[in-house]
């Protein structure tokens, strides 16, 4: 195993060299750090208890505050992993968002 | 002048602190896990070291994509924890040893790794986890400690070869500090892993990993953190902890225990201590 993983690097593009376009879930690169800024620094927030709180009162607001784009806010809101992955989110970050429930939507 | 008595290694994911917490080390699936510091309990009450170095990610509470250092050493009097997002815990305090730091740092740098000095550090449930393994329970710790972050969140990333040379330059560091302190190194982190929904485990790179840190680290050198996260998972980079603290346990070394146990919460659980004084 180890040689068939060394013997593939010479072609192996390296960390920093991923495709802008191709943001592999999970592989956070130096695009997903820039384009999920402001999503990861919410997120981030969210350690502070007074945070959730604010959050959990009006996520919409809140994401606002953190100058979050539409399709950021339905991401976080619908707490649609994948779609947070490609917006550039992190998941050392994204756990933040995991932690806070999941807000109750009853049906008409 | 110090000296590094040992080394251990083990995974640090939230469920082992939430068992431990609770007191159901016992009772949880992955019991086994805890038992296997049995011995490790036994071996640091006969070799009583005065300070654990504690190397590990942090995990979105310190550090942000703000200010991102590659490396960085804590040099603080006191580390203190705080909320990581499930609820404010029981403020607890952990002995810093400044001057231990200093040094580290300055021979650090002196020897080219130019890290970040942080005379302020919210210390992660990464770094008190691995101590409350290894010093079962939430009590006060016997030893002083040095917390060190390596960098496993924004690329670009150190590569494996440069963690395991900045634990040799960490060994160098510590045996070249001048007071009669025994030590040991500490490096938590998970092997293969990533969170989310994606949860993935892969057990036969994670036994090589355990195989290959004791006999042959530089093996695991020749990998690219691209390699890691495509055959161990995005948090499979945790692995680096391991490296460090295999390069700062240089030399030959005794297997006190070791045990791969799979899954914990999403996780390959392993832990490993290493024996130094031979």
């Amino acid at each position: 195993m180890i040689g068939s993983a060394a013997g593939k690097r010479p072609g192996a593009a390296a960390a920093w060299e991923s495709d802008v376009s191709k943001i592999q879930t999970g592989k956070f690169d130096r695009d997903a750090a820039q384009k999920g800024y402001e999503l990861n620094k919410m997120c981030y927030s969210l350690n502070s208890a007074d945070n959730r709180v604010s959050f959990a009162a009006d996520e919409e607001a809140y994401c606002r505050r953190y100058a979050l784009g539409e399709a950021e806010q339905a991401a976080v809101i619908a707490r649609d992993k994948p779609r947070l992955f490609e917006l550039g989110g992190n998941m050392y970050f994204l756990a933040k968002l995991d932690r806070v429930p999941k807000r109750q939507t009853t049906p008409m | 002048m110090a000296q590094i008595i040992g080394g251990l290694s083990t995974s640090h994911v939230p469920t082992i602190g939430r068992a431990i917490a609770g007191g159901k080390q016992r009772e949880v699936p992955f019991a086994p896990f805890f038992e296997a510091f049995g011995p490790v309990h036994d071996w640091l009450d006969e070799t009583k070291p005065d300070v654990a170095i504690v190397i590990y990610n942090d995990h979105g509470l310190n550090f942000f994509l703000d200010n991102m250092p590659t490396f960085a050493v804590g040099a603080a009097h006191e580390y203190r924890n705080a909320d990581e997002g499930w609820g404010p815990p029981a403020p607890r305090v952990f002995r810093g040893a400044p001057a231990l730091s200093w040094h580290i740092i300055g021979s650090l740098v002196a020897d080219e790794f130019d890290v970040s000095t942080c005379q302020e550090l919210i210390f992660d449930h990464a770094g008190i986890t691995a101590l409350d393994l290894a010093w079962e329970g939430h009590g006060p710790k016997p030893v002083a400690v040095v917390p060190i972050v390596v960098n496993a969140v924004m690329p670009p990333l150190p590569t494996p070869k440069r963690c395991y040379a900045f634990g040799q330059a960490i060994g160098r560091a510590i045996r070249s500090f001048d007071e009669d302190v025994k030590v040991l190194v500490i490096g938590s982190g998970g092997l293969s892993h990533e969170l989310g929904q994606f949860g993935k485990i892969n057990q036969s790179f994670d036994q090589l990993c355990m195989e290959k840190i004791v006999a042959d680290p530089e093996a695991l050198t020749r990998y690219s953190n691209d390699d890691i996260v495509d055959l161990a998972g995005a948090q499979g980079l945790e692995l680096m902890t391991w490296l460090v603290m295999r390069g700062a346990v240089s030399g030959d070394v005794e297997v006190i225990k070791s045990l791969y146990f799979a899954p914990i919460s999403h996780t390959g659980g392993a832990m490993m201590l290493l024996d130094n004084r031979c």
